[in-house]
């Protein structure tokens, strides 16, 4: 039934003006309304637009790529914890660390009283001293929510100068 | 013998670029850039000591901008070593605003007091002991915006 149906169809063509065009015409065969072809073929196979997507992949590696921070990531924030954000800082760099969390002082991630806080100081610098370690910076970060009050920041500023730090890095978000 | 080159002789000049190991190549590099992305940008404000870090030999102050800020957000500016400025505007009172301090009218002042003074480059932070760190960050970014280069902060 349908080999009849294809016989008759490709008769009707090639009696057809089509038929005589296109078998006349420059484009012979490459045509799409080739009668050769007898009947109508879906194409089945669907071809993906590969170049739109290495245009996508090209400006995501790009993005990332622009983006890419050397410094490295060396000091983790907890969850609870939200830092101020600056537009004017400065890149930061590693020094000794402390930390205020939930009124708990931290210096180097060891939970410090505040009474101890200038000794522990103290005691990281004579260490780095004791090593001649040219790299060591006499200065300290300091690392505390938005919402903590001065009283707390304060005894890291006096407890950093007692100890001989004299310069103090505030950690901040860097606004862009 | 000469022979007449034909259809059959033509070179293919289309040619396709094979997409394949351009695609694994941007995976690698993103799957790469996404594990070692840094999302957070840290920076630091840096101050020095404001009382006591001074050279002992240093015979004259520079110019420096005393700040308080109070618990209701209130600034109290204080101008000395600067004499280029009239004494009436050298000192001056910013009122908070519901609470919090008023950077809008702070900028503003110090480009003014900038133009009048341009070697002003020392601020001096005075908070008191309820004054939220996030305030004194924020006076400390609109001072180094304003121009204010070398910071301190008192303790208390």
């Amino acid at each position: 039934m349908f080999h009849r149906f294809k016989r008759g169809h490709k008769k009707m063509l090639n009696k057809s003006i089509i038929s005589n065009t296109t078998m006349k015409s420059p484009l012979q065969g490459q045509s799409r309304l080739n009668p050769k072809g007898g009947s109508i073929k879906r194409a089945i196979m669907a071809s993906l637009l590969l170049t739109s997507l290495v245009d996508a992949f090209s400006i995501l590696v790009l993005y990332l790529l622009s983006s890419y921070s050397t410094s490295g990531e060396f000091m983790a924030i907890s969850k609870n914890m939200i830092l101020p954000a600056a537009a004017n800082s400065v890149q930061l760099e590693r020094t000794t660390i402390v930390r205020v969390d939930n009124g708990q002082f931290y210096v180097e991630d060891k939970a410090t009283t505040a009474d101890e806080l200038t000794a522990r100081l103290l005691e990281i610098r004579n260490l780095f001293n004791s090593k001649k370690d040219e790299n060591f910076q006499p200065s300290l970060i300091v690392q505390a929510d938005k919402k903590v009050t001065y009283d707390l920041v304060t005894q890291i500023v006096h407890a950093g100068a007692q100890a001989g730090y004299s310069e103090i890095k505030f950690a901040v978000l860097a606004e862009r | 013998m000469a022979s007449v080159a034909g259809p059959r002789n033509k070179k293919v000049l289309d040619f396709e670029i094979v997409l394949t190991p351009f695609i694994d190549l941007f995976s690698v590099c993103i799957s790469f850039s996404l594990l070692t992305a840094v999302w957070i940008h840290l920076g630091s404000m840096d101050v020095k000591q404001a009382v006591g870090g001074q050279a002992a030999g240093e015979s004259k102050n520079p110019p420096a901008l005393w700040t308080k800020i109070d618990e209701s957000g209130d600034l109290t500016l204080e101008l000395r070593d600067a004499p280029k400025v009239a004494p009436k505007f050298a000192k001056s009172v910013i009122p908070g605003v519901a609470g919090k301090v008023n950077f809008e009218a702070l900028a503003s002042y110090v480009d003014s007091v900038k133009t009048l003074q341009p070697d002003l480059n020392t601020a001096l932070i005075m908070p008191q002991a309820k004054t939220v760190y996030e305030d004194i960050i924020t006076l400390m970014d609109k001072f180094k915006g304003s121009g204010l280069k070398d910071l301190g902060v008192s303790p208390l």
